[in-house]
């Protein structure tokens, strides 16, 4: 009985092993034929069983193909996906329970690169870009799937900016001047109900507060090292 | 205007000599005077108003002429009396052996010079400063001082224009009025003699002078060559400027002559004039039929005619031939023995020559015709008469209009008839010919012919204006075609050349511009002769306009209407200046052109301002111009021959008025269907017809339109009146049949349809003026007109949530047109297949209602640019969608994608990519579809609930940024930045994403929360693929589907 159930614990151990650590490299390659200007160039897979994994996209107006792109379908089996274009490595993403659960990063053509964590499908916690150097460019915050924030550095490393999203839409942005380390805040969207009308402190924090909800902002110097999204259903303005 | 006999018609003898009469004497010598003898001396009366010259009779110093200039012309519709002499007179009843002028009691004459005098004298006696004569001078009052021999001012050779002594400042001629007693005639040969305006002629002092005028001629040597042949014919044309006396008072035979009767005047007509006045004449039944060409020479000065045209005497339609110069002079004459005596209606019918690809037609400057009757004369409209279309063999096409002829008794009497045989444009004219037309300012003015009589000072504006002087056909420009004074001014800065309608032909836009009140001016130091024009006109003013060619700045005056004008004219009338030309030269040209001309061109043949290098176009903004070259256009003889010539002037020109006129050409839209043929029907034809519905609607507008009468004022109203019904009918047609027949929800016969009727509007004769080539003219009554046809059959105006059920959203949908139909003619957009299903929906559960409009895929409708190359501003979306905005709970635009595409774009650009449209226009590679304000706007993002993604829709996270950079930003990690310029939107950067930015823009500005968004569906046909019903059905389920569950997310 032992081991029978020894037996059926190793092959458990084994699937499951086996699973999370198969890689699955998909090679795309470019090539300049187009069919339909205005598209440069299009991707074709290496190997036609790769469509599987990866489907082709194509952007467009009034029935032109205009530029082309990829995506790694959903559902695919558990497992780490790499994806290369002309054997160069684009993307790694994590497959567990057929959704992208974990650690991916991307890769791209400037040398820069980000890494992000993906919760069943969804984008979660923070995502990171940094450059070719591998110095933080761009620190993105995601709340329930949502940009909630996007802080921007230079190439030396010193803050440029946070930009506070809501549905996707910038309601704030602090830009770090340069020059003389001026801060410029700017409620730079137009869209007249999001406009903060009120800013407070809460233990420290800072509130700012929409009539869609609250971002709750620790500050260490000007860098942000918290950033929360309320909606308006857990804090009323 | 009360017109006299000249002298006592009972003095008379009572039959002229021959010898003494009006007319050729031979092939070489025409007497241009009537000579007449009387029993005794007889009395000289004022046939009008006027001033007086006197002049010593070169033969007799006992004998003096009388030159009358009159101010009053005969209503006769005859050509201007310029000069009227009276020769032969006794001297001594107008100046006295003394030299002073005879005594009061010889006549009106002295009588009134002794009163002027008198009061003269009265008034400025006892002035020192006022050196007046003992008594009245002929030298002061009468221009008897002027002699061939006289110096200084007095000098005024035989070969000096009298305008010299008429239009001089200084020494004003006496004025006298009509009947008015001048002097006694000698009694044996006296003279009277008529001149008339003509440009080019200049009657001398050696005619006011000599006792008989003649012209001779030697006669021409065997060997004369065609130029001596042409030259003699040209001096023959001196004739046309004067007028047999006896024809010109047998003129009056309807209207009434006054005579003298002893004891003051009796108005004869008719026989009594006949008996007492015409029959003295040798000339009492001989008509003149005086055919005139364009420029006012006769029938077939230049060759182009032919000499000879057909007549019928005999009232039968056996026309025989005539030689217009049958008489060796440019005149036709008819004789009372030539009429047949069967033809009691005494009239002619006469047919012309009609050149291949011309449509002559003939003006009635004064004649009698069948339309109108005998003894008044056709007005208007009626003076112009267009030949057959038929032709004889020879080329001849009858005049439809008979002529009709006086006549007492069965038999014909004098008369003076002159008639114009005029051409209309025509785009291809016969260029060898020796003047030939373009257009209609072409060859207008025979620029050093045209003279300015006044004296004239350097600092003043002078201005002389010759009546009904030419024709302007102007058919193809705006329909209009007329006769025209023309005239010449100058004033300090310019020489200017005007021509306005004498009388029109064609008016359908009734312009009052034929009542212009200027004639011959004469304006103080410092006057400019278009500041007085406008002042006179008063209902427009002057102002400098720019063009924008290929970034070059090129001003042009024009005349705007006056909205400032709180005056009124004096009468009353709103001049557009629209059917008037001028043409200005600096000193400086006209000087360069003058110079060329003496290089260029002999002094005999007239020399005309000619047109070339016209070039119609648009300039960098959309507007419409003229361009064109000045040339001077005229004759030049050359080995023996005469030839045409044309020198450049190197000037050029431009302006915003249509020069060259032709019919409204199809644009590139319009043209891609009627090219095609298939069963040898237009392709546009050929889809209309798929809904016989749309069919009847366009071809029921189309009956409509042509029959409507354009000569009617309400003409315009009327048209309006149509087109706003059948295009709300058109689009109101495609939709029930689309929403009746789901499996066929067609939109190309709309599309074609609307193209069909509007280039049926655009082609109507009615609006020639509005357009050109294939632009319509901004704000031009046609375009006013597209206007509300594209307002009708695009529902731009009819939307209407009245009907929306009770607490459903209100969801505005737009379309587009079909395009790339070069590619493929059968293209449907299934956007506006979208739009009409779902036009007036309801979704589900009564929570949504959709009203539609289609739009057009052109940038001037979107950014209100009439430049093939460039714009950016506001259109159609502002104008139509913008005040929904705060009305409806949804705006969503659609589009067609690619196939199998029903994406939802997020992110929307100002930035556009520019390529062609379907009027093949471009726009500026990555320019902005208009003003965004701040960077903020560079881009938008849509507004659409989420709720929409449900598959197969989707959204499209992608753009690209001012790299160039292709980014999906599906993954969220490379929003785009706030401010960045985005090259291309999720759903490009032509027209979809532009219908979607501009939405966007709206609502981000007047209320963000609004839900707007692009809907980007797929394409259904492939290249060369037909439309299918059932496809386009499913995908109208799908977006309809989309379009629910869209809604829900509200």
């Amino acid at each position: 009985m032992m081991n029978y159930f020894a037996i059926i614990l190793f092959m458990i151990v084994i699937t499951i092993q086996y699973s999370c650590s198969k890689t699955y490299n998909i090679y795309l390659q470019t090539y300049n034929e187009p069919k339909n200007t205005p598209l440069q160039n299009d991707l074709k897979l290496k190997t036609m069983r790769d469509t599987q994994f990866v489907s082709l996209w194509y952007t467009g107006d009034f029935g032109r193909k205009e530029h082309v792109y990829y995506n790694l379908r959903k559902a695919l089996p558990d497992g780490n996906y790499k994806v290369y274009i002309n054997n160069v490595l684009k993307e790694s993403e994590t497959y567990k329970n057929g959704k992208k659960n974990g650690n991916g990063s991307k890769y791209y053509d400037d040398g820069s690169y980000s890494t992000f964590f993906y919760k069943n499908d969804t984008i979660a916690g923070v995502a990171l870009q940094c450059y070719a150097s591998g110095i933080l460019k761009q620190r993105s915050v995601f709340s329930s799937g949502n940009l909630v924030l996007v802080s921007s550095y230079s190439e030396q490393a010193e803050i440029r900016s946070h930009t506070f999203y809501i549905n996707e839409i910038a309601v704030r942005t602090e830009k770090f001047n340069d020059s003389n380390g001026e801060i410029i805040i700017k409620d730079q969207n137009d869209n007249k109900n999001e406009v903060t009308n009120r800013e407070s402190k809460i233990n420290g924090q800072k509130l700012y507060m929409y009539p869609k909800g609250n971002f709750i902002v620790k500050y260490s110097n000007n860098n942000i090292v918290d950033c929360k999204w309320i909606p308006t259903a857990g804090l009323k303005n | 205007m009360a017109y006299f006999f000249f002298t006592e018609p009972d003095k008379l003898q009572e039959i002229q000599h021959q010898d003494n009469a009006y007319g050729p004497i031979s092939e070489n010598e025409y007497r241009l005077v009537n000579l007449y003898s009387a029993t005794t001396s007889p009395k000289a009366f004022a046939v009008s108003g006027g001033n007086l010259l006197v002049q010593e009779n070169s033969a007799n110093a006992d004998l003096v002429n009388i030159v009358l200039k009159p101010t009053e012309q005969p209503d006769l519709d005859l050509p201007k009396i310029s000069y009227i002499i009276y020769k032969n007179i006794l001297k001594s009843s107008i100046i006295d052996s003394q030299g002073i002028i005879a005594d009061r009691s010889q006549n009106t004459l002295t009588k009134k010079i002794w009163e002027s005098f008198d009061l003269q004298t009265a008034a400025f006696g006892d002035n020192p400063d006022v050196d007046l004569p003992d008594n009245p001078l002929p030298e002061d009052v009468l221009g008897y001082n002027y002699s061939s021999t006289g110096t200084g001012e007095d000098l005024a050779l035989d070969s000096d224009s009298l305008d010299l002594a008429f239009y001089n400042n200084v020494n004003t001629l006496f004025f006298i009025t009509a009947g008015d007693y001048l002097g006694d005639f000698q009694a044996d040969k006296f003279g009277f003699l008529i001149t008339t305006e003509k440009i080019g002629s200049n009657l001398s002092f050696k005619a006011a002078r000599e006792a008989e005028t003649k012209l001779s001629f030697t006669a021409l040597s065997l060997d004369a060559t065609d130029a001596d042949k042409f030259k003699r014919k040209h001096d023959k044309e001196d004739i046309l400027s004067y007028l047999d006396s006896c024809a010109f008072f047998g003129s009056f035979y309807a209207k009434g002559l006054n005579v003298d009767n002893g004891s003051g005047s009796d108005v004869l007509t008719g026989q009594d004039l006949f008996d007492q006045i015409t029959s003295k004449h040798y000339n009492k039944d001989k008509v003149y039929i005086d055919i005139r060409n364009e420029y006012y020479d006769s029938l077939n000065y230049y060759d182009d005619l032919g000499d000879n045209l057909y007549w019928s005497l005999d009232n039968t339609e056996n026309l025989v031939q005539v030689n217009y110069y049958r008489d060796n002079w440019p005149v036709l004459t008819l004789n009372n023995s030539e009429v047949d005596s069967a033809n009691t209606d005494k009239n002619i019918k006469l047919s012309f020559i009609k050149n291949e690809g011309t449509t002559p037609l003939i003006y009635f400057k004064r004649a009698y015709n069948e339309d109108v009757g005998i003894g008044d004369l056709p007005q208007g409209k009626d003076k112009f008469v267009e030949l057959a279309d038929e032709t004889d063999e020879n080329g001849f096409a009858i005049l439809p209009s008979d002529i009709l002829l006086p006549s007492l008794n069965n038999e014909i009497i004098a008369n003076y008839f002159q008639l114009k045989y005029f051409s209309k444009i025509t785009d291809d004219p016969d260029e060898t010919a020796l003047i030939s037309k373009r257009a209609y300012p072409d060859n207008l003015f025979p620029i050093f012919d045209m003279s300015i009589p006044f004296n004239q000072a350097s600092t003043g504006s002078y201005f002389k204006l010759y009546y009904d002087s030419s024709y302007i056909d102007k058919t193809l420009v705006n329909t209009a075609d007329f006769s025209v004074n023309i005239g010449i001014a100058k004033d300090p800065e310019l020489t200017t050349l005007i021509a306005f309608p004498f009388t029109y032909n064609n008016n359908v836009q009734r312009n009052a511009d034929n009542i212009i009140p200027i004639g011959g001016m004469e304006e103080p130091a410092g006057s400019l002769f278009l500041n007085s024009l406008i002042q006179k006109a008063n209902s427009v003013k002057l102002v400098k306009g720019s063009f924008l060619i290929d970034g070059v700045s090129r001003d042009y005056l024009k005349f705007e209407p006056n909205d400032d004008n709180t005056t009124t004219n004096q009468i009353g009338q709103n001049y557009t200046f629209d059917d008037v030309a001028i043409i200005t030269l600096t000193d400086s040209e006209f000087a360069a052109i003058k110079a060329i001309k003496e290089t260029e061109f002999p002094d005999n043949y007239k020399v005309y301002l000619g047109l070339d290098n016209i070039v119609a176009g648009t300039d960098d903004l959309g507007v419409s111009y003229t361009m064109f070259k000045y040339v001077l256009k005229g004759i030049k003889e050359d080995n023996g021959s005469i030839v045409q010539h044309s020198a450049d002037t190197n000037i050029d020109a431009i302006t915003d008025l249509k020069i060259i006129g032709q019919e409204y050409q199809r644009n590139p839209e319009e043209l891609v269907g009627f090219v095609n043929l298939i069963d040898g029907k237009t392709r546009e034809d050929s889809f209309i017809e798929k809904i016989i519905d749309i069919k009847t609607v366009v071809d029921d507008f189309i009956t409509q339109i042509k029959g409507v009468d354009i000569n009617q004022p309400s003409a315009n109203d009327i048209i309006t009146s149509i087109a706003k019904k059948s295009f709300t009918l058109l689009w109101s047609t495609a939709k029930t049949y689309v929403q009746a027949n789901p499996s066929n929800p067609d939109d190309r016969p709309l599309y074609w349809g609307r193209l069909k009727m509007q280039v049926a509007l655009k082609q109507l004769p009615f609006f020639r003026s509005s357009v050109i080539g294939s632009n319509v003219i901004t704000d031009s009554p046609l375009d006013q007109l597209i206007l509300i046809s594209e307002e009708c059959s695009r529902n731009y105006l009819n939307v209407s949530f009245a009907a929306a059920p009770t607490g459903s959203k209100k969801i505005l949908v737009t379309g587009f047109d079909p395009f790339s139909l070069a590619d493929n003619i059968e293209q449907s957009n299934p956007s506006g297949c979208c739009a009409l299903a779902l036009a007036d929906s309801i979704i589900a559960d009564n929570i949504g209602y959709i009203q539609t409009m289609i739009v057009p895929v052109r940038y001037p409708d979107f950014d209100s640019s009439k430049s093939s190359t460039e714009g950016m501003g506001t259109g159609i979306i502002e104008k139509y969608v913008g005040p929904w905005i705060n009305e409806v709970d949804m705006i969503i635009t659609i589009s067609q994608s690619l196939p199998g595409d029903y994406n939802i774009d997020k992110y929307s650009t100002a930035t556009r990519r520019g390529d062609g449209d379907n009027l093949n226009y471009q726009r500026v590679r990555l320019s902005h579809c208009m003003d965004i304000g701040d960077s903020s706007n560079e881009w938008i993002i849509t507004t659409l609930p989420a709720s929409f993604i449900v598959a197969p829709v989707k959204y499209n996270w992608t753009y690209v940024d001012a790299t160039g950079a292709f980014i999906d930003n599906s993954d969220q990690l490379h929003p785009p930045q706030e401010g960045a310029v985005l090259n291309e939107g999720s759903g490009s950067n032509y027209l979809s994403n532009e219908i979607f930015y501009r939405v966007a823009h709206l609502r981000k500005t007047a209320r963000p929360e609004l839900p707007t968004g692009h809907f980007h569906i797929s394409k259904l046909q492939s290249s060369g693929q037909d439309f299918s019903g059932t496809q386009t059905q499913d995908l109208i389920t799908k977006v309809k589907t989309g379009i629910s569950s869209g809604v829900t997310g509200l």
